[in-house]
């Protein structure tokens, strides 16, 4: 991943290299024919000097020889010049001192010497092209390199100062929790759409803050009304128990309803629970033995575990000292403790140990692995025992998240493994 | 006895006055707040069920002005609400016992007797029932004056048969009973078969009568 200013960064340089690119040339070509131009017009400029001033015609032969001496790019030269006349073409010459052959442009024109047909010929110097070309190379090189330095303190002044509200902004939404709520507090900014999005963004976390909130009180709400109806229909059976002509037959059903209306209970009990967990309504904090905890409610599941004759394994290496709310632990650990009889088969094993950072529940049953991540939503249950309310490991889950505890599963030598790291 | 029902669930309060005139105490059912108001000052009753959500007002005030009258009459709150501050609160405005709905009816009547057995302590701290005798002080069980031995559970599920006597209970009712705040997770009560079993041959082995009746395994009764 690449940060954006490196991108526009270097979509700027591959544009400015192909221009100077494309540019060169055509620069080159522009400053040659500009160049020649000049030159061919200084020629034509000395072909009118020297035709005006007509000192030529007083010239006679032997004159000839010391005007070709003197006059370094004026020659008169005899009549055997095999060359298009009046037209100013390019030649080259050999130059004895520079030991180099060099471009000259050049006009021939025939003149009458002496009474004698002559070639005058006029020549300038040109710099030679590689010269040319090195100058506009170095002058091109070094707009490319100023350029470039030019672009990357701007991208960089660019990304820290003007990005800099984006990136707040970005933090501050990376650091954001729904759950814990709050809305944030983005800086101002004087960036039109920095504002217009940190203003959004407002906006929608104060749509979600409400809905959240909204589910939260609607969880609670709508099991606190449950409760009432529940009551009734549950003293309606207590009453109905009590009918002196009660059958074997209506027994059985009344034990029915009996057992659906304590799983509805304690379904509706679970999801009020949760929903005070997420309201953050465990405040009082007190500080817990673990050992002592675990020893306290340990009666009540060696008589459930007494059904299906399981044998319970207690190691107790480390005694750890947490600081939570007491009846919520003991919720997490009730949950943990049930679920290790619930799904235990007759003559099974529970382990639970204790050691230096972490309390593991182990406990033998289906002999293969769940699907650790469907077991903490709520819900999600793996198996089709009808009594659980599928809701303790969500609970538990959410607990040891409140408490920065952490919850896992795994299954190791066929059993499962529910491990809190404190 | 005479009990006085403040609960604006008119189907839940018929339950209740039915399950307990069984026991022979006198229920009187009124809906309001403001009835309430009128109610407790005019009359004298043996125990008052409060709920907390009434058609106007809270049930907490109506205790709270109650209390300020010096008014001793027990009080059992029956509420939905059932988070522990919400049970603190009930409790220190003078409440003697909390029941959060839904309940069982037996469970209520169990509360009751405990409720009526402290109020009226000029009674005897001793239960006598034919050749069955309880100590409540020591929580002892003597069947024809000899004493047996009998768990803390044993215990707890005798009285609760005895705060029921003649009515059944079913075996949830007594699960959760015996499971006090574990009540709300346990989904498996076969344990309450075990208590029973062991209760009715202890007391069978000390010469006692089988007061306890089975009613298809599903619930129990207590026949005197």
């Amino acid at each position: 991943m690449r940060k954006l200013a490196t991108k526009s960064l270097i979509y700027y340089s591959l544009f400015a290299i192909l221009m100077l690119g494309l540019a060169t040339p055509l620069f080159f070509w522009i400053t040659q024919k500009l160049y020649l131009d000049d030159v061919d017009e200084a020629i034509l400029l000395r072909q009118k000097e020297f035709l005006t001033d007509g000192t030529y015609t007083k010239l006679e032969d032997k004159d000839l020889q010391k005007w070709n001496a003197f006059s370094r790019d004026i020659k008169i030269l005899p009549d055997t010049v095999n060359v298009e006349k009046g037209k100013i073409i390019q030649q080259v010459f050999y130059d004895k001192f520079a030991d180099e052959f060099e471009p000259y442009r050049v006009l021939y024109r025939e003149i009458t010497v002496d009474g004698h047909r002559a070639n005058l010929m006029i020549r300038i110097n040109l710099v030679e092209s590689e010269d040319l070309i090195q100058s506009i190379l170095f002058i091109d090189g070094s707009i490319v390199v100023i350029l470039l330095l030019g672009f990357v303190l701007l991208t960089k002044l660019i990304s820290d100062r003007l990005w800099k509200p984006f990136n707040q902004t970005l933090e501050y939404i990376a650091k954001f929790n729904l759950e814990k709520g709050g809305q944030p507090d983005f800086p101002t900014t004087n960036t039109l759409e920095f504002d217009r999005l940190n203003n959004s963004l407002n906006k929608l976390i104060g749509q979600n803050l409400k809905a959240f909130e909204r589910e939260k009180e609607f969880t609670q709400n709508a099991s606190h009304e449950l409760q009432t109806p529940l009551a009734v229909i549950q003293s309606k059976l207590d009453l109905f128990l009590q009918n002196k002509d009660l059958t074997e037959e209506q027994a059985h059903i009344l034990q029915h309803m009996y057992d659906a209306i304590s799983r509805l209970y304690r379904i509706n009990k679970n999801l009020l629970l949760l929903a005070q967990l997420e309201h953050d309504q465990f405040s009082q904090n007190e500080k817990l033995q673990l050992v002592s905890i675990i020893q306290d409610v340990l009666p009540y599941f060696r008589e459930q575990a007494e059904e299906k004759k399981l044998t319970i394994d207690i190691h107790f290496d480390y005694d750890i000292t947490i600081q939570t709310n007491k009846g919520m632990f003991e919720i997490m650990l009730n949950n943990l403790f049930l679920n290790a009889i619930r799904h235990n088969v007759k003559f099974g094993r529970i382990t639970i140990s204790l050691t230096k950072d972490q309390l593991v529940v182990a406990n033998s049953g289906k002999t293969e692995a769940l699907e650790a991540e469907k077991l903490f939503k709520r819900f999600s249950r793996s198996t089709e025992r009808a009594e659980s309310s599928g809701l303790g490991l969500a609970i538990s889950k959410k607990i040891a998240d409140l408490n920065g505890f952490i919850i896992s599963y795994s299954y190791l030598k066929n059993e499962h493994n529910f491990t809190i790291r404190f | 006895m005479k009990i006085l029902i403040i609960e604006d669930e008119i189907a839940l309060a018929e339950s209740i006055t039915a399950y307990l005139s069984k026991e022979g105490y006198l229920c009187e059912n009124i809906t309001s707040y403001s009835e309430g108001l009128s109610k407790i000052f005019d009359y004298k009753y043996d125990c008052i069920l409060l709920d907390l959500m009434l058609p106007g007002g809270n049930g907490l005030e109506l205790l709270e002005a109650f209390r300020r009258e010096n008014k001793n009459e027990g009080v059992i709150i029956i509420s939905a609400k059932d988070r522990v501050e919400d049970k603190i609160k009930g409790l220190q405005l003078g409440a003697d016992d909390y029941l959060s709905k839904p309940f069982h009816l037996s469970e209520l009547s169990a509360r009751i007797y405990s409720l009526m057995r402290r109020k009226n302590f000029e009674n005897t701290n001793i239960l006598q029932y034919n050749e069955l005798q309880i100590n409540l002080m020591s929580k002892s069980v003597l069947v024809d004056k000899k004493s047996i031995k009998i768990t803390k559970k044993e215990y707890q599920l005798l009285l609760f048969l005895i705060g029921n006597k003649n009515r059944v209970i079913s075996k949830g009712s007594i699960a959760e009973h015996l499971s006090g705040d574990m009540a709300d997770m346990l989904d498996n009560h076969d344990f309450v078969y075990t208590h029973i079993n062991n209760l009715k041959k202890k007391l069978s082995r000390a010469g006692g009568e089988d007061y306890i009746k089975s009613i298809y395994g599903m619930g129990y009764k207590w026949e005197l």
